[in-house]
């Protein structure tokens, strides 16, 4: 054994005797309680989940479309404003309050405006790819009632899509 | 050997671990769906007759439509004529000089949606006609109650 080792050792030894004196060292008494830190750490939970009218896997502006190239005020397929039938459900399965909004991840077609509302109406905010509010400071396991509705003015005949994003983040 | 680095990367660790204990991380989040706007329909596009001066009486009839699953038939009518089944293209058969005609050219898909496109020419020598209007009607049947109801509506004039 080298004394490079020997004295690596020595040190090993006197930081294990120290460590293992400490609490013996420290001392407590009637002025000098014992006192640590005690901690609650909840993670933040802002999970939700959206679930859509009756089967529907997609918001198809198609039944209440037909074969109208122009039309104001569409309803998709399964929602029923008028028996306050909601397009989407959003659940705070979180455990803090959040804000919910939505937009494309595209722009949408020039012939179409889209809208976004909370209530049983179609006369919602309209929005593109710009988030727009759809409901604030939902509580956990709150649920937030979606309703979606478009105008179209000329559209195209055929299937045009767009990708729809909900977006939650805990409320400030 | 004990790396010098090796607090600096610990402490890294504890650090991101820490984060991730208080769900800094995870505080946004998203879902997504498809949104489609689905207008059924045919849309039929007549290339010959235009709304234009003709100088001979064999007219050429050039169509072509699209629709949902595919397009079953086309059929026109001339001067309110008979309805004719056609297979694009073809020749029209004119009779008279100095005389307008109107056609109505009519293509429907297999579910039952029908495009109709109404053209007005003129067959005669010179002159002829300078403001031909060109209509387009959007037509659309629906069964109900095993009932097929046919329903019209404008798609705009062009004159």
């Amino acid at each position: 054994m080298d004394n490079k080792t020997k004295a690596l050792m020595s040190v090993l030894v006197v930081f294990g005797l120290v460590v293992l004196c400490g609490n013996l060292v420290s001392a407590y008494d009637a002025s000098t309680p014992y006192t640590v830190t005690m901690k609650w750490i909840v993670t933040v939970d802002t999970t939700f989940a959206v679930d859509l009218c009756g089967s529907e896997t997609t918001i198809d502006f198609n039944d209440n479309l037909g074969a109208s190239t122009t039309k104001t005020l569409v309803e998709p397929d399964c929602q029923n404003i008028s028996t306050t039938t909601p397009m989407a459900v959003i659940t705070n399965n979180g455990n803090v309050n959040m804000d919910f909004s939505n937009n494309l991840t595209a722009s949408k077609p020039a012939w179409a405006v889209l809208s976004v509302a909370s209530t049983a109406t179609c006369y919602g905010d309209a929005f593109d790819t710009t988030a727009v509010v759809i409901d604030e400071d939902v509580i956990p396991a709150g649920e937030v009632n979606v309703y979606y509705c478009t105008n179209v003015s000329s559209a195209d005949t055929g299937t045009t899509q767009r990708t729809l994003q909900i977006n939650g983040v805990a409320s400030a | 050997m004990i790396s010098k680095n090796k607090p600096l990367a610990l402490s890294i660790v504890a650090t991101i671990m820490l984060f991730g204990l208080l769900g800094l991380a995870s505080a946004e989040g998203y879902d997504s769906f498809t949104i489609k706007w689905v207008v059924k329909g045919v849309d039929l596009t007549v290339y010959s007759p235009t709304n234009s001066t003709y100088s001979i009486t064999d007219i050429s009839l050039k169509a072509s439509a699209t629709g949902d699953g595919g397009i079953e038939e086309y059929w026109y009518s001339l001067d309110s004529g008979a309805n004719i089944t056609f297979t694009p293209n073809i020749t029209l058969s004119t009779t008279g000089f100095n005389v307008y005609h109107n056609l109505n050219v009519y293509a429907n898909d297999t579910e039952g949606n029908i495009d109709m496109v109404y053209v007005r020419f003129y067959v005669g020598g010179s002159g002829g006609i300078s403001n031909l209007e060109l209509c387009r009607y959007k037509y659309y049947g629906r069964f109900n109650s095993k009932i097929l109801s046919f329903f019209r509506e404008p798609a705009g004039c062009i004159e």
